[in-house]
């Protein structure tokens, strides 16, 4: 981790593209002349990693070797670490992180709840090293594993390590990636290609992005072992063009590796060629189906086509093809160092390993997280998210994407792996958590989640590609307050329909999020149909837009932030709407601390 | 073969069967829409979901390949659930426009709901209104009754290989699109009409005149080329309103613009619709019978005065092989003349003469669906896809799915070339030199089959000897290749297992299109590729019955069936009961001149226009003028009725029963889909009537009575049985022997021959190089009196390249005068790359621009010099 052992001290700045945009680059600067003009630049290095995972909270500068942890740092706070920190050895209080529930501020990144219950296995050089230095990946065991997989075990160990591991898909599948790389191998049908599928397009989900913008070389070594275990000397990654920081740093890696000997001819001596090219995918959602994504990067149009044949069998060109996700990859190279039996002792019966969340909605520490699987909902949320902001309630989770399902307020306690969530009628998917409070509406999260599965379906076949639309008008109809009795019977069917006949991922999960509402939040949609009324008040049109007399605190908080004059309201008195002015905003009912308003 | 069981009842399915193939086998149905067995399956309606015991999801049969040991349902009441859901989604937003839908009576989706018994939809959606593609020539696409089932996408790009249309946006917006742009960049085939299960893709030349119940279908062959596809004509009261066609067909029910479109030439008003007899220097409708009478007393009164050789004949590749028979045997037994040619003599005539000499086979050696199976094809010469569509997406076909290599030489760009492997940029008139270069090379590299050579040919030798002494740099020179250009193409048809050749125009009709023929059956022979399945030679000529043509004997050197007088003389005697003429005969080489003598005093010329097909046409016009008699039968005026005595109204390809033959050799018959329009007869019939009037009737009465009698004097026709040839008719290819010693008594014989330079005269005066070929949309000139085609191609043109196009500063679009030094005429000047700089070309087409005036005999290419029309010229 230390490029050069003069340093005394090291900034470790987050370059993720989270802290990026809340003005990383403009804190290294500052910070960079604050050490110029104190003559400090041979004593501190500033080194940008990769995406730290805390990202609600950048910029965020750790400090090592103390392992301060500093977060939402300024520019105008550079003057303040340097001199504090640097020169009088003292933590600077007022950037450090203060957990939720105790208000207590914590200075190490180690004790901070969000990283402390962690198990860093893919993120393992988060924060660490220099995405764009070899070396730094060279020094934390980079490399290592395809040396030795390339030099001391032959194919066929390398896949049995892997199966030993019981690694499973990443991308959602959760298809055992040994099983899958035997497969291929089995074909002796040559050139063979190993494929990346970085075409992460999961709203919220952003691991796969951290990944290869952060630590690009492990994608690009346990591309290099599959492509030896499996036969094959080229790999492709498809990555969104949506992601061009992504794109760089692979690009720069790719060069590095490839001048280092670790990729091109004849690897580390071994005889074994293998390498990589990047082939920018332009963000259709249906290009993250295995067959759609090779389409792709054949150049034609990403739909998925009809299996068998499997693309281990006639893949990308019709040539036998492994296709794993950048998470997949990037647990490799742990794997084979460590052995696949250290491997398959983290986790379930069923699922081993670790597993990245991007956890956002309604949590306090939103960004991008690792656990072990099996733990449960309620840790990955309450303990490692820090629970629900504004002393709201948990309501439910939302996991696996826009075809994922709910899990509501009480089932909590399930542990996250592919069988627990499958039963609960939620899945695994990408990996993305959305926490939703009492404020959110189950019927219009629905609709929001089909509304994407209506754009993103690639329009061949008939049940995705007209039901979802009836699914889609359905949903509106009811949150608009034009939803009649047997609506939900109606969804219900059309649901299993759609997910019964599509043909590919896409259509058959696509009615997930309307089923799996209905089946915890059916309560809701009635009352939307029979009531025609949104019971978390989010849908304006079932909105009585009147104040509750007995719950008004008269505090005028609605009648300050009304946008349009429509709140009546003196000191002492009870507000009134008029609704001849209200455009149905809900500026009040987010303000009202009370909920005096239906 | 895997064994399952559907429905409880034990099938066999083949290997690689689908469990709907397997399911129809047994009779079994399943209800489709998205499934179209031309094509590969798209699955995505859904709709034929089926139940497999020991897999929890339904699986769409039409994709699920049958397996062993399967148990299959296609009728459990989640299936059934299934259907109805999917008919119930699709039919959510698919107007019901019934009584103004193209499609109504035919539509896949009515046929369906009504099957499955759905009574409507309860799921509310609004329906679609995207605007209806209307500016497209011939197709409309209405993309509100679009059910995405990529029928047509699939057919465009499987079948066809013109990827014009392409799947656009997604989700529920997903529609069919153009490739690129707005335009349509198609071959106008109509595959995608066809293919369509509901209104969404149309044919707009039928909407809203007739109603798909309201018409017959007559199935028959479409004349037009000598692919010889078969269709359907959709007839309503008597006229043709569209032409549908069947997918169990040999064609498979593809057709081309040509075929799908080009119907309404027959009710063109032009048509010729009376008998005409010149008086006073003006043709006058007059009755029949007054016709008869003048032309048998007047051909009568000739071969009284100068004997029967003073009269000759001219037939055209247009008329039946009945229309053919009748010609030859009113010229041979009714006149006592062997003076019939046709224009086969300036084309085919020179591909019979080099096969004979060399291998006997009389037409391709194979058929168009062995194209498929080839590893290596040569095109030369012919831009498949304008003479022959059909065996244009064959090779298309063969390259692209079954990885054949494809090799294209020729003088311009074709419509193959982005499918070929190699693309060999020829100058016009060296496809001789490059087969003799290809040969070299074969030989200098001992790839060629000595086998087949020593055990099969003869005339090896001589060949070697010929090719030792060609230097390969002249080759080059000639040839305007590059060496390894030249080589590389060598080592592909050599090291090919089965290698084809396809060459049609520019080798047959230039001067030296004997020897050419000649040299690419050598390449051919010296590759061993003849006598082996999925190889041989194929020469196309566009016209659709030339081979029936020649079968039929109309030319001085053959009786039908290739027979020569010698052996057959007593055959033909004993059923006609006459004489048989011992003249040898004139070609239409020999009948010019003898017009020009006084020795021939009147030409019969059935369904052809020599003015306008026929090279140094300007000399023919001159020599027709003298003529005493000049009778035309005919469906249209042409420049040649203008100067008839009499011209006779024949009867068009719908109104008229009897057979034709296609390259393949494929004898098909030609069913009468309407009446005879006004007064027109078939043009057996005519002659017939013709010779009643002489006073010795030819025994036809009916189109069979002419047939009977093919069949007894033709030996290859022995056995056939005018009725059974229905459907995809009968291939029957004659093998001819050669004359005495001409192949040693081998099977064949090489024939090394080397060809002449093309003449350099007038190169400064003249500095454009001419080659006259075809237009994609146009089939001869007939196809010019169909709207629909003069709506993809109105009017004649040159093509040059711009870089010439520069020098002479003519712009796109204007008008030029081409002058050659026999002639000339204006065409408006048409930029493409398609040409090499110093090249221009002109579609031989369109009858008033006279191409053919611009050559001298026994050509399609001439020097020329472009002006812009109306400029003086100052030389």
């Amino acid at each position: 981790m230390c490029a050069s052992p003069s340093y005394r001290m090291h900034f470790m700045m987050c370059a993720g593209t989270g802290c990026l945009a809340s003005g990383s680059a403009d804190v290294r600067a500052a910070l960079e002349k604050e050490l110029v003009k104190r003559n400090l630049q041979d004593e501190v290095q500033i080194v940008m990693t990769g995406c730290n995972g805390f990202c609600a909270m950048g910029p965020l500068v750790v400090v090592y070797p103390d392992g301060v942890f500093y977060n939402q740092v300024k520019p105008e706070h550079a003057p303040l670490i340097v001199e504090e920190h640097v020169l009088k050895g003292r933590v600077v209080e007022k950037l450090l992180f203060k957990e939720p529930a105790a208000k207590s501020a914590v200075p190490l990144m180690k004790d901070i709840g969000f990283f402390g219950l962690q198990r860093l296995i893919v993120l393992r050089n988060r924060g660490l090293i220099d995405a764009e230095n070899i070396d730094e990946y060279i020094a934390r065991d980079g490399y290592a594993a395809l040396g030795k997989a390339l030099l001391e075990m032959t194919p066929e160990e390398v896949i049995e390590e892997v199966k030993k591991s019981g690694l499973r898909g990443r991308g959602g599948g959760g298809f055992p990636t040994g099983l899958k790389w035997e497969e291929c191998a089995r074909y002796d049908n040559f050139p063979k290609y190993t494929i990346c599928n970085g075409d992460e397009g999961d709203p919220g989900a952003f691991m796969d992005r951290s990944v290869m913008e952060g630590d690009p070389h492990s994608v690009l070594e346990g591309m290099a072992i599959s492509g030896y275990a499996i036969g094959a000397h080229q790999g492709y990654i498809y990555v969104r063009a949506e992601y061009p920081l992504a794109i760089q740093r692979l690009e720069k890696a790719m060069a590095d590796a490839r001048e280092y000997g670790l990729l091109g001819k004849d690897i580390l001596g071994s005889g074994f060629d293998f390498d990589i090219a990047i082939a920018p995918g332009a963000g259709a959602f249906v290009c993250g189906e295995s067959t759609a994504l090779m389409f792709s990067i054949e150049g034609k149009r990403g739909m998925p086509r009809i299996k068998p044949p499997r693309s281990a069998e006639a893949g990308l060109w019709n040539q036998p093809t492994n296709l794993n996700n950048v998470e997949t990859f990037a647990n490799i190279n742990p794997i084979i160092l460590n052995g696949g039996d250290w491997f398959a002792s983290i986790g379930t019966e069923g699922s081993k390993g670790t597993k990245v969340f991007a956890l956002t909605g309604a949590v306090n520490n939103v960004g991008l997280v690792e656990v072990p699987m099996g733990t449960s909902l309620k840790s990955l949320i309450f303990d490692i998210g820090g629970g629900i902001p504004k002393k709201r309630k948990f309501k439910a989770a939302q996991i696996g994407g826009p075809s994922g399902g709910c899990i509501p307020n009480g089932m909590e306690d399930v542990e996250i792996d592919y069988e627990s969530l499958y039963g609960v009628g939620a899945m695994m998917g990408s990996g993305g958590v959305v926490v939703m409070d009492d404020h959110t509406c189950m019927v219009d999260t629905a609709r929001f989640f089909t509304d994407f599965s209506v754009e993103e379906s690639c329009g061949k076949c008939t049940p995705c590609r007209e039901g979802l639309k009836v699914m889609l008008d359905k949903l509106t109809d009811i949150v608009e307050g034009r939803g009649r009795e047997g609506d939900v019977e109606f969804l219900q069917e059309l649901g299993r329909h759609i997910n019964g006949t599509s043909h590919c991922g896409l259509g058959k999960s696509a009615a997930n999020p309307v089923l799996s509402t209905i089946r915890y939040f059916r309560d809701e949609y009635d009352a939307h149909i029979h009531e025609k009324h949104c019971p978390a008040l989010v849908c304006p049109e079932l909105i009585d837009f009147v104040v509750i007399e007995e719950k008004c605190k008269m505090c005028g908080l609605c009648y300050r932030n009304c946008p349009s004059d429509a709140i009546i309201w003196e000191k002492k008195q009870v507000a009134r709407i008029d609704l001849s002015k209200c455009t149905k905003c809900r500026t009040c009912i987010m303000n009202c601390k009370f909920g005096a308003i239906r | 073969m895997p064994m399952l069981t559907i429905d409880d009842i034990d099938v066999t399915a083949d290997e690689g069967m689908t469990i709907l193939e397997a399911a129809g086998k047994a009779g079994i149905w399943i209800p489709t829409l998205c499934y179209y067995p031309k094509t590969s399956p798209s699955d995505s309606c859904r709709v034929c979901a089926v139940e497999i015991e020991g897999i929890g999801r339904p699986m769409t049969s039409c994709n699920t390949i049958a397996a062993e040991g399967m148990r299959v349902h296609t009728d459990t009441p989640r299936v059934r659930a299934i259907r109805e859901e999917v008919m119930k989604l699709v039919l959510m937003d698919h107007p019901l426009d019934c009584p103004i839908c193209p499609a109504a009576g035919e539509c896949e989706i009515q046929n369906l709901t009504y099957r499955l018994g759905i009574h409507g939809t309860d799921l509310p959606l609004e329906r679609r209104t995207d605007p209806i593609v209307g500016h497209w020539p011939l197709i409309e696409y209405n993309p509100n009754l679009c059910i995405t089932c990529l029928r047509c996408v699939k057919v465009c790009h499987e079948v066809i290989g013109a990827s014009a249309l392409a799947l656009k946006d997604v989700g529920y917006n997903a529609r069919i699109g153009t490739r690129e742009g707005d335009t349509l960049w198609c071959d106008f085939c109509g595959e995608c009409v066809e293919a369509c299960p509901t209104g969404a893709m149309s044919n707009k030349t039928v909407k809203r005149w007739a109603r798909s119940w309201e018409m017959t279908k007559t199935p028959t062959i479409c004349p037009l080329c000598s692919a010889g596809c078969r269709m359907e004509i959709n007839v309503k009261d008597g006229r043709i309103f569209r032409i549908t066609s069947n997918i169990d067909t040999h064609n498979s029910g593809t057709l081309c613009a040509g075929g799908r479109f080009g119907y309404d030439l027959v009710h063109h008003e032009e048509r010729l619709d009376s008998p005409l007899l010149r008086r006073n220097g003006r043709l006058e409708p007059v009755f029949w019978e007054v016709g008869f009478t003048y032309v048998a007393e007047n051909l009568k009164r000739i071969v009284k005065e100068s004997g029967p050789d003073s009269v000759a004949g001219l037939a055209s590749p247009r008329l039946t092989n009945e229309d053919c028979y009748a010609f030859q045997k009113f010229f041979r037994a009714v006149i006592g003349t062997n003076n019939i040619d046709s224009e086969a003599r300036f084309s085919y005539l020179r591909v019979q003469r080099a096969m004979e000499l060399t291998t006997g086979h009389m037409g391709t050696t194979g058929s168009l669906e062995d194209l498929l199976d080839t590893d290596a094809v040569l095109v030369i010469g012919i831009d498949p896809l304008e003479e022959t569509p059909a065996l244009g997406w064959k090779v298309k076909l063969a390259a692209r799915r079954y990885d054949s290599n494809l090799i294209v030489a020729n003088s311009r760009e074709t419509s193959l070339d982005p499918f070929a492997r190699m693309r060999l940029r020829i100058r016009p008139y060296s496809e001789s030199e490059l087969a003799l270069g290809m040969m070299k090379i074969i030989l200098d590299l001992d790839l060629w089959d000595g086998k087949f050579v020593r055990n099969n040919t003869a005339n090896f030798l001589p060949m070697k000897n010929l090719l030792d002494k060609i230097s390969l740099k002249g080759i080059l020179r000639r040839t305007g290749v590059t060496e390894e250009g030249l080589r590389e193409a060598a080592l592909i048809f050599a090291q090919a297992p089965r290698a084809s050749i396809i060459f049609g125009g520019d080798v047959i009709q230039q001067e030296n299109g004997l020897q050419c023929v000649m040299n690419l059956v050598n390449l051919a022979l010296l590759t061993g590729n003849l006598d082996r399945d999925n190889a041989g030679i194929y020469p196309i000529f566009e016209k659709g019955n030339i081979l029936g043509l020649c079968d039929m004997g109309v030319m001085p050197e053959y009786l039908p069936g290739y027979q020569v007088a010698a052996s057959a003389r007593g055959t033909f005697e004993r059923v006609w009961k006459t004489d048989l003429p011992y003249t040898k005969g004139r070609t239409v080489p020999d009948i010019v001149r003898g017009l020009e003598t006084g020795d021939v005093r009147a030409v019969y010329v059935a369904g052809a226009d020599p003015l306008t097909d026929y090279p140094n046409a300007g000399r023919l016009a001159a020599a027709l003028e003298k003529a005493e008699l000049l009778v035309v039968q005919d469906i249209f005026p042409s420049p040649t009725t203008r100067i008839a005595h009499c011209v006779f109204p024949a009867a068009s390809f719908a109104e008229k029963d009897g057979t034709m033959t296609n390259i393949e050799h494929r004898i098909q018959r030609l069913n009468q889909a309407i009446p005879p329009l006004g007064p027109s007869m078939p043009d057996w019939n005519i002659l017939e009537q013709v010779s009643a009037a002489m006073g010795s009737s030819m025994g036809f009465f009916d189109v069979s009575d002419v047939f009977r009698e093919m069949t007894l004097t033709i030996p290859m026709y022995k056995g056939l049985k005018f009725q059974t040839l229905q459907g995809d008719g009968r291939i029957v290819r004659p093998f001819v022997e050669a004359g005495e010693g001409v192949r040693r008594g081998r099977r064949y014989s090489f024939a090394p021959v080397r060809t002449m330079e093309a003449p350099e005269k007038n190169r400064d005066a003249f500095p454009l190089e001419m080659t006259a070929g075809r237009s994609m949309y146009h089939f001869g000139s007939i196809s010019t009196r169909s709207r629909n085609l003069l709506g993809l191609c109105p009017e004649g043109y040159v093509e040059i390249n711009p870089q010439d196009a520069d020098a002479l500063d003519i712009g796109d679009g204007e008008r030029v005068e081409v002058r050659s030094p026999v002639g000339s005429f204006v065409a408006p000047v048409k930029y493409s790359g398609r040409v090499s700089p110093g090249m221009v070309y002109v579609p031989a087409n369109f009858p008033e621009l006279g191409v053919y005036r611009l050559f001298e005999e026994n050509t399609t290419v001439c020097r020329v010099k472009l002006t812009r029309y109306g400029e003086v010229d100052r030389v």
